[in-house]
C-alpha cells in the first residue's frame, strides 16, 4: 500500500505536467520496493523514452523538409536563370549581327565622309565648299551618336549574355569592376527610377578568381536588394557601390540610405527564405544567393550599418591580379601588311558579309563564302589564305564543323582561323568556345579590333607558298 | 550445469532444451547490459538458436535503447522464442510496454506462471 502523500506520486504528477509542455527529458525515480507505484513511474518512464525519440525524429525530418524545399526553390530559381540566359543568348544573337554590320558600316561611312572632305576644296566654289562642310560636319556628328548608340547596344547584349554563362562553374580572372558595371547597367534603368546610384570604383579593379556571370549576379542582387530598402518617406534613396583591395582582399561595399538590417536580423538575413520585406517584395532568395556564391569562391559576406543611414553589405573575396579586360583576339598589330593578306569570310548574313568585303578589300585580297558548304568548296578549290574569318553559328554546315573538315583535309589550315560569334546558343558551339585556343571575336566587332586579329593571325608564320603569289 | 553470468544476468542451460535466465534483483537493463546478455546467451550455446526464459522480477528498469537490442536481428540469430516471466508489478509493465510496444521477429510471451512459461516454450518450433 502507498500513502496520498508518496514524494513519488509528486514526482510523476511533475513529469506529467512536463509532458504538457511537451517536454520529454524528465524521468521518474523508480525505487527497490518494485511495487505499483514503481510500476507506473517505469511505464511513465518508457513513455517518456518513446515520446522522446518521437519528437527528436520529427525535429529530423522537419529539417530534411526544410533542406529539400530550399533545394527545391534554388533549382527553381536557378532553372529560371538558366532560361532567363537561354532566353538572352539568343537574344543577343539575333541582336548582334546586324549589330556587326550596323558597326561596320559606321566605319565605311567615316571613311568616305573622310574621303569627301578631302575632294570637296577641289570641286566646289569657296561658299558651296563652306556649306558641304558644315553638312558634313552634321552628318560626322549624327554618325558619332549612332556609334555610340551601338557601344552602348553592344555592351548591355554582352552583359545579358553574362547570365546564359552563369550556370556553369569554370573560375576565371574577373576584374570585380566589370562585374559591378554589367550590373549596373542591366539593372540600371529600374534602379533609376527607385534610387541615385553612385559607382565609387577603384582603378585599376580589383581581380578576383571567379565566374564573371556569377559575379554580376552577387552584385544585382545586391543593388536590387538595396533599392527595395526604401524608407516610407518621399527622401530619395541612395545606393552607392564601391570596390578596393584591401591587403589580400578584393572588397565590394553596397551602401544604401534605406531602412537598415537590425542587429539581431544580420545572421539571419543570408538565411533562405528569410525576409523583412512586405509580402510580394522579396522571395527571400537573393541574399542567400549571394551568400552561397560568395562562399563558394572562398570569400565573405556580412551586414552592418552604412555612413549613408541605411545598410552597408560587404563582400571580400582573395584578391588576385586584376583581368585583362579584352578577350584574346585583341591585339596590338594595327598597321596593314607589307603584303596584302589573301582572306576568306565565311558568314551567313549576307549584309555583314557585304560590310566585311567592302571594309577589308581596301587593304586585302578577300573572297567571300555565304555558308560553311561555300567555305569548304573555296576552300577546296584555292586552300592558299592567311586568315579564314568565319562565323561560328551558321546554318547547316556551321564554322565548328568548318573548321574541322579544312584541316583535316589540311593541316597547315589549323592556325588560319579567325572565329566571330554573336553568342553560341547551340550546345556543340559552346562546347567549342570553351575548349578552343583560337581567337574568337566577338559581334559586334570594331573595325579596329577586326583589323587586329586579321593582322595577328595572318601573319603568325606566313605560309612560304603565299608569298608573292 | 554450467552457469554462466553477465553483470544483470545469471545464464543457464535447462536440460529440457531451453535458456534460463535470471536477472538480479534490482536490474537496470540499458543498451550495453543488453548486449552482453546476447552475447553471454551464444556463448552458452555455442552460437545454436534455442527457446529462452527469462525470469525478469527482478527488473527494476529496461531502456528504450534496451528494448531496441531485444528486437533487433542479432536478437533473433540467438532465441527461437522467448518467455518472459514476470512476477513485481515493475516487471510485469515493463514486460507488457516491451511486447506491445515493438514488432517481434521471434515469438514471445509474457508468463506469471513459470509452469506455464516453460510449457508454451517447449511447444514452440525449433
Amino acid at each position: 500500500m502507498t500513502s496520498a502523500a508518496d514524494p513519488r506520486i509528486d514526482h510523476m504528477l511533475e513529469i506529467l505536467l512536463a509532458f504538457a509542455r511537451q517536454d520529454f527529458s524528465k524521468r521518474a525515480p523508480i525505487s527497490d520496493s518494485l511495487d505499483e507505484v514503481d510500476a507506473l513511474a517505469a511505464g511513465l518512464n518508457m513513455l517518456a523514452e518513446e515520446l522522446d525519440g518521437a519528437v527528436a525524429s520529427r525535429r529530423e525530418l522537419e529539417a530534411a523538409y526544410r533542406a529539400l524545399r530550399e533545394a527545391q526553390a534554388k533549382l527553381v530559381h536557378s532553372g529560371k536563370l538558366v532560361a532567363i540566359g537561354q532566353l538572352a543568348s539568343g537574344a543577343a544573337h539575333e541582336i548582334n549581327n546586324p549589330a556587326s554590320w550596323v558597326t561596320l558600316s559606321h566605319e565605311v561611312l567615316s571613311r568616305r565622309l573622310s574621303e569627301l572632305r578631302a575632294v570637296l576644296p577641289q570641286t566646289l566654289t569657296h561658299d558651296s565648299a563652306a556649306a558641304a562642310r558644315r553638312i558634313l560636319q552634321e552628318a560626322e556628328a549624327a554618325l558619332n551618336d549612332a556609334q555610340n548608340g551601338m557601344e552602348r547596344i553592344r555592351d548591355v547584349s554582352g552583359d545579358s549574355r553574362l547570365f546564359s554563362r552563369s550556370d556553369g562553374e569554370e573560375l576565371e580572372a574577373v576584374c570585380l569592376n566589370e562585374a559591378v558595371e554589367s550590373a549596373h547597367r542591366l539593372a540600371g534603368p529600374t534602379l533609376r527610377a527607385q534610387a541615385r546610384v553612385d559607382l565609387r570604383l577603384e582603378t585599376p579593379g580589383p581581380g578576383v578568381r571567379g565566374n564573371r556571370g556569377r559575379l554580376a549576379q552577387v552584385v544585382t542582387n545586391l543593388l536590387v536588394n538595396a533599392a527595395q530598402a526604401q524608407r516610407a518617406t518621399d527622401a530619395e534613396l541612395r545606393i552607392s557601390v564601391s570596390t578596393w583591395v584591401d591587403k589580400a582582399e578584393a572588397v565590394l561595399w553596397v551602401d544604401d540610405s534605406g531602412t537598415g538590417v537590425p542587429v539581431e536580423l544580420r545572421e539571419r538575413i543570408f538565411e533562405p527564405f528569410f525576409t523583412t520585406k512586405p509580402a510580394g517584395a522579396g522571395t527571400g532568395l537573393g541574399l542567400s544567393l549571394v551568400a552561397e556564391i560568395v562562399h563558394r569562391l572562398g570569400g565573405t559576406v556580412g551586414v552592418g550599418d552604412s555612413p549613408l543611414g541605411g545598410a552597408r553589405f560587404e563582400v571580400r573575396l582573395p584578391a588576385i591580379q586584376p583581368a585583362p579586360s579584352e578577350d584574346p583576339a585583341r591585339a596590338t598589330l594595327t598597321d596593314p601588311p607589307a603584303d596584302r593578306l589573301k582572306i576568306l569570310i565565311v558568314d551567313d548574313e549576307p549584309r555583314l558579309l557585304r560590310t566585311y568585303a567592302l571594309l577589308l578589300s581596301e587593304d586585302h585580297d578577300v573572297r567571300c563564302a555565304p555558308g560553311g558548304a561555300q567555305a569548304l568548296d573555296a576552300l577546296a578549290q584555292d586552300p592558299r589564305v592567311d586568315v579564314v574569318l568565319c562565323d561560328l553559328q551558321m546554318p547547316g554546315v556551321d564554322g565548328v564543323a568548318v573548321y574541322q573538315q579544312a584541316v583535316k583535309r589540311d593541316p597547315s589550315l589549323g592556325d588560319r582561323f579567325l572565329f566571330s560569334t554573336g553568342g553560341g546558343v547551340l550546345p556543340r558551339v559552346k562546347d567549342f568556345v570553351a575548349t578552343t585556343r583560337l581567337p574568337i571575336l566577338e559581334k559586334p566587332v570594331r573595325f579596329e579590333k577586326l583589323q587586329a586579329a586579321i593582322m595577328t593571325v595572318g601573319t603568325r608564320g606566313r605560309r612560304p607558298d603565299l608569298k608573292g603569289s | 550445469m554450467e552457469i554462466l553470468s553477465s553483470k544483470s544476468c545469471d545464464f543457464e542451460l535447462d536440460a529440457r532444451g531451453f535458456v534460463r535466465a535470471t536477472m538480479h534483483q534490482g536490474t537496470v537493463m540499458d543498451k550495453q547490459e543488453a548486449l552482453e546478455n546476447l552475447h553471454v546467451t551464444a556463448r552458452l550455446t555455442g552460437g545454436r538458436r534455442m527457446p529462452v526464459l527469462v525470469d525478469s522480477r527482478g527488473l527494476k528498469y529496461q531502456t528504450k535503447e534496451a528494448r531496441e537490442v531485444f528486437v533487433s536481428p542479432e536478437a533473433s540469430e540467438v532465441s527461437t522464442a522467448v518467455a518472459l516471466f514476470v512476477g513485481s508489478p515493475v516487471s510485469r509493465m515493463i514486460g507488457n510496454f516491451f511486447l506491445r510496444q515493438t514488432t517481434h521477429r521471434t515469438p514471445t510471451r509474457l508468463f506469471t506462471d513459470e509452469t506455464a512459461a516453460i510449457a508454451w516454450l517447449l511447444e514452440q518450433p525449433r
